[in-house]
């Protein structure tokens, strides 16, 4: 119990942590699965 | 191979591996030996990370993929930017804050001795295995080009490898990495741009890509539910989240690499610069296969592309229903060829009736000639009953090999053999790390100098490159290799993450609750895989749930609120 004890203080806090980098890494994933449905349809 | 290919691929390798060598000479302890000194800027940590997954099976296989299934097989990847994004989060303070050399490491902190066992020999078996298919991958293209002896090529390989990174450690794997993609991004670039430059003079870019996609190569995106199904969007995004997440925050061959990061900022600069180029990358990689495909609508291709398996049947008793069987194909290839050049010309005037008619006829012909290619790769396996009949894996290197340029040949040879190198040398690094870390300096020598550890952790990377030259021996009858890999690894990569999980978020759950659901866990999906037909994504899901779930009904109701 110390153990996780000493863990839980040192977890970051989640969702506190999200930065401008982060949305800009789904907005691409987001921006690729465009041209990926995008590129099927155009060709298909 | 001409000679002047010779001297480009063995310019560039013996520079890679002598400039790592040199770079990273005179390690005076294991925290520079495993860690590099935790000095590791972002773009390096980046570059290392994507060498360490880029083997060179990727590159053998993954066009082969799409050459023959499309390329579907990048919806594998959709789930990677989430793990990146979930990982910085999570892991990447924790492990910097703990200061542990290994990911196990944190599981004793965590919970208890026994779960950082289970979760070190896990990752021992399925990396040690994986070690062997990396070197096997590449060693199948030169014995293949070059006739060399199999095993003879996998051991030179295998050899070069464990030099550079038992004499310089973590620090010559990434300084090494570097090198490695270069080499395989320019490599990957001058392939794509030739493909085009080969075909012929009236087709363009446009064109070709209407051809895959009329064939139904271009199938990159697919939101069908089906468990059957390997490759949806669904899978991807599930069960490749879940890989991801388990690939790359708990298998310690790429832990290692941010683990090196100077800072936990440039750690996390380098996961999500490989989330953001992964996807891509790898869409690139299946467009390579897709465009080998259009040029082989119009160059003949071979009916069978492994030339050793060929050239065996060339030689025995079935020799003349082979060459009836490559006359048929030839023969429906040139019908297929006119139905192309219709389809195109339907395509340039814009008459849709003519295109679906065109296109209903290539694909008619083309069914035909799957035919006769089934036919002869039915002869083949009777010639040879060990072959296992897939040639997916050679279809890359047959175009390579016959139509690109002398020079650029020899590139792409360097470009793949530097894939296999980059990441067996972290597999080797990683295995030296977890076997002297969490197995020798923890359960059997505590006492031991750090100049005794240093050697120790030598001594182990040649011992696991020993280990994986000798399972690569045995990964010839294995087929499509990449698939091997991941269904090897989706097999132990959902209860590695299921312990972990359970570490980060469920503060109330205890190590032996959660070593018996692990337990239990890894049981279930063993049973699973040899008993039903699920996609191997899914193992990383199931096992990961049955691990979580049981992991805090055992905490309830056997564990209770027992201090563990």
């Amino acid at each position: 119990m110390e153990n996780n004890q000493q863990i839980e203080d040192e977890s970051p806090p989640i969702l506190k942590k999200w930065s401008r980098l982060y949305w800009v890494l789904i907005i691409n994933l987001i921006g690729w699965l465009l041209i990926f449905y995008m590129f099927r349809k155009a060709f298909e | 191979m001409s000679y002047i290919d010779w001297i480009v691929m063995c310019g560039f390798l013996l520079f890679i591996v002598t400039y790592g060598t040199w770079k990273s000479r005179g390690s005076k302890n294991v925290k520079e030996f495993l860690l590099a000194n935790k000095s590791t800027p972002w773009y390096t940590v980046a570059l290392s990370i994507m060498a360490t997954q880029a083997s060179a099976i990727t590159f053998l296989s993954t066009p082969g993929q799409a050459y023959v299934d499309g390329m579907r097989f990048v919806q594998f990847y959709i789930g990677l930017p989430i793990a990146m994004i979930v990982l910085s989060i999570t892991a990447v303070p924790l492990y910097h804050k703990l200061n542990v050399f290994t990911a196990y490491e944190y599981l004793e902190t965590r919970f208890d001795l026994k779960n950082r066992a289970l979760g070190s020999i896990l990752f021992l078996i399925q990396r040690g295995l994986a070690a062997g298919f990396t070197i096997f991958a590449p060693a199948l293209i030169i014995s293949a080009l070059l006739g060399w002896s199999i095993n003879w090529t996998i051991l030179a390989i295998g050899v070069l490898v464990i030099i550079y990174t038992a004499s310089g450690g973590t620090k010559a794997v990434n300084k090494t990495h570097i090198l490695q993609m270069t080499i395989i991004f320019f490599g990957m670039l001058s392939a794509f741009f030739m493909i085009f430059k080969l075909l012929p003079e009236n087709i363009g870019v446009f064109d070709a890509m209407s051809i895959a996609g009329k064939m139904g190569k271009l199938n990159t995106i697919d939101f069908s539910f089906n468990l059957n199904d390997r490759y949806t969007f669904w899978s991807g995004l599930i069960g490749g989240t879940f890989l991801a997440l388990s690939y790359f925050g708990t298998d310690q061959s790429q832990v290692q690499r941010y683990l090196s990061g100077s800072s936990i900022t440039q750690s996390r600069m380098g996961l999500l610069l490989n989330g953001m180029i992964k996807v891509p990358m790898q869409f690139f990689i299946l467009l390579i296969g897709a465009s080998v495909f259009v040029f082989y609508q119009f160059a003949a291709p071979p009916i069978y592309f492994n030339p050793v398996e060929e050239n065996a049947i060339r030689n025995s008793t079935y020799s003349a229903e082979y060459s009836q069987l490559e006359n048929d194909y030839n023969a429906l290839h040139d019908k297929k060829k006119e139905s192309i050049n219709e389809m195109l010309h339907a395509i340039k005037i814009d008459d849709q009736a003519r295109i679906d008619a065109e296109r209903d006829k290539v694909l008619e012909v083309n069914k035909e000639a799957n035919e006769v290619r089934n036919s002869a790769v039915d002869l083949i396996k009777k010639n040879n009953p060990d072959s296992d009949g897939n040639d997916t894996n050679y279809i890359f290197l047959s175009f390579v090999l016959g139509f690109l340029p002398v020079g650029l040949v020899g590139l792409i040879l360097a470009a793949i053999l530097s894939a296999s190198m980059s990441s067996t040398s972290a597999e080797l690094n990683a295995l030296a790390s977890t076997s002297v870390i969490d197995i020798y300096k923890r359960m059997i020598n505590q006492k031991g100098s750090d100049k005794h550890y240093l050697i120790a952790s030598k001594m182990s990377t040649i011992l696991w490159g020993g280990i994986a030259i000798f399972f690569a021996l045995f990964a010839n009858s294995l087929g499509s290799l990449i698939e091997a890999v991941n269904i090897l690894g989706s097999l132990f990569y959902g209860t590695i993450l299921g312990i972990f999980l359970v570490a980060f978020y469920i503060k109330k759950v205890g190590g032996n609750s959660v070593f018996l659901a692990a337990i239990i866990a890894e049981i279930a999906v063993l049973t699973l895989f040899a008993l039903t037909d699920i996609p191997y994504l899914w193992f990383n899901f199931i096992g990961c749930i049955i691990v979580v779930i049981l992991g805090i009904i055992f905490q309830i109701f056997l564990f209770g609120n027992a201090k563990e």
